[in-house]
């Protein structure tokens, strides 16, 4: 696939949220990766809830963590349905994200598919599908490049 | 009414399945009949096996059915409705829910025939990940990443557990082959040619490590069940199949993350059916090993072998290993599964048919007889909550 493509059809970014997801997707316009996180026990949660399923507290908040983690586990979707018919094999991933104490985010490996394994250190990059949404998808991490926030293309 | 309560956990062996009915199974796009059609000719067809009159059935109980009882009453004639529930979720997690619903109905007196429906016509619903399935109002933190159908949110736990346990991709293919073995002598089933590893092995992959034959069938078709009190069913035309527990529910943390993956990784590479296990043998006061056969609902290979440990038939991660040895392949494995071929070989109407196999095995009529069964789990979803599950049982206790 050329460098020109996007990892998944822009078509997958079209999509509404509520309020409490959005500050997850406001953060990533900006290429910052934010989790919510109950102020009262500390403890990160992902997805975001109405209250904090540790202590159930309702003060939440949104803190940004460094946008590396591990891949905990994945797929490689072959099936060409619907929307991503011409885009497999594609690569998801969960990650677990580090600084988070286990918040796990689903996202994609940006890497060749033969690439991906469980336990590999990622990185986000930040993928602008639309003037709307930007989404964070991974790449395995480089030990010699300590930085994250590329793009995506 | 009977009263036979337990002491922990309420209504245990008071209301049986006295009826089983389905209709014909259909391909996808086989039938022009409609989901009503469907569900109205397996609800006769089951009244018609327990020799009651469907004028008799006063509730209904279903589970992710888009045909509610307000269809189905004036359309079968139906003078009384006393009772009607849905179990909440999708998928096939509702399965024994609803069975536990209509056992509680009739434990209650809310009922004294409730009809248990479920029918599927794929032409008339919404595709996984299809393109009726692209609206504004997606799961965010799944779809944007193409995670949109179950085959690959089942393919991330079970890929988990293979990287913790070892489980392998013959394993997998193993639970595929021995489910088709079982299709291949059930003259109902969709799906008889028999099936070798190496075709297994041979055919595509859908989301690895799923490939074909790791996934259920997509057909057409309806099937249902008549649950009454113990008493009158033993006045019936067939064997009482005693309802001897039910467990419905689940880890509050499993769930839903089946969509988002955040699971504790404690429960999450299993089938999140640990709790419900628990529940139904101190209900009905048996462990694993007191069980003859099992119906265990088969969205996904994998997930068979998942419950196969949640339910204590093996240590966790001996799954692949004990599928593969045989143990549980008819008739000579000691705890045969899915012995009419569930949703991967015979039919996929949401594990419908796996409530009525449990039935056949404990009347002793199934195609694949288990010989002197009397005891039989059967299992719906896993899915998110609730998923669910019971025993089934010969003889009261």
């Amino acid at each position: 696939m050329p460098d020109t493509t996007p990892y998944l059809p822009a078509a997958l970014a079209e999509f509404d949220v509520d309020e409490i997801d959005a500050g997850f997707f406001d953060a990533c316009l900006e290429h910052r990766l934010s989790i919510q996180r109950c102020q009262t026990c500390s403890t990160f949660q992902h997805p975001p809830r109405e209250a904090c399923s540790t202590c159930r507290s309702f003060d939440l908040a949104w803190q940004q963590i460094p946008g590396t983690g591990t891949i905990y586990t994945y797929t490689i979707a072959h099936h060409p349905i619907g929307p991503v018919r011409d885009y497999v094999p594609y690569t998801v991933i969960a990650v677990d994200l580090d600084g988070t104490g286990g918040a796990r985010l689903v996202s994609n490996l940006v890497d060749p598919p033969e690439a991906v394994q469980i336990g590999a250190a990622v990185e986000v990059v930040w993928d602008e599908m639309t003037s709307e949404r930007t989404l964070p998808r991974f790449r395995l991490r480089d030990e010699s490049s300590a930085s994250s926030g590329s793009h995506v293309r | 009414m009977t009263s036979n309560v337990s002491e922990t956990m309420g209504a245990v062996g008071t209301a049986a399945i006295a009826g089983i009915g389905t209709t014909e199974y259909y391909r996808r796009d086989g039938t022009n009949k409609s989901r009503v059609r469907l569900a109205c000719e397996a609800i006769l067809a089951a009244c018609d096996d327990a020799g009651i009159g469907v004028e008799q059935i006063d509730g209904f109980a279903s589970y992710s059915d888009e045909t509610p009882p307000s269809t189905i009453a004036p359309t079968l004639g139906i003078p009384n409705v006393r009772f009607a529930a849905m179990v909440w979720g999708g998928g096939g997690g509702g399965g024994c829910a609803a069975i536990a619903n209509a056992v509680a109905a009739i434990h209650a007196g809310h009922a004294d025939v409730v009809a248990i429906y479920h029918a599927v016509r794929r032409t008339q619903a919404t595709r996984f990940g299809g393109e009726g399935a692209l609206t504004r109002s997606v799961n965010p933190w799944t779809f944007p990443y193409g995670l949109m159908t179950p085959a690959q949110q089942f393919a991330m736990i079970v890929r988990r557990h293979m990287h913790e346990f070892g489980t392998r991709p013959e394993h997998l293919g193993q639970l595929a082959v021995t489910q088709r073995t079982h299709a291949a002598t059930n003259p109902l089933a969709l799906m008889r040619k028999p099936l070798t590893l190496d075709d297994y092995f041979a055919s595509r992959m859908i989301a690895d490590p799923f490939r074909l034959f790791d996934c259920c069938l997509e057909n057409d078709g309806g099937g249902a069940l008549i649950v009454t009190s113990a008493e009158r069913a033993r006045d019936l035309r067939q064997p009482p199949a005693y309802v001897l527990a039910t467990a419905q529910g689940g880890a509050g943390a499993w769930g839903n993350p089946l969509f988002d993956q955040s699971a504790p990784p404690d429960i999450y590479p299993t089938a999140g059916h640990r709790p419900l296990a628990e529940q139904l043998y101190k209900t009905a006061g048996v462990g694993p090993d007191d069980i003859d056969v099992a119906e265990l609902y088969d969205h996904f290979s994998g997930m068979v072998l998942l419950q196969l440990e949640d339910y204590g038939f093996c240590g966790r991660g001996e799954s692949g290993p004990l599928v593969a040895s045989g143990a549980c392949t008819w008739p000579n494995g000691r705890l045969p599964i899915n012995t009419h071929g569930g949703n991967l070989s015979e039919v996929n109407l949401h594990g419908t048919t796996h409530l009525i196999e449990g039935v056949r095995q404990v009347r002793g009529t199934a195609a694949n007889q288990v010989e002197g069964a009397s005891l039989c789990l059967v299992t719906a979803g896993p899915s998110p909550i609730p998923s669910s599950s019971m025993l089934l049982s010969r003889e009261t206790r």
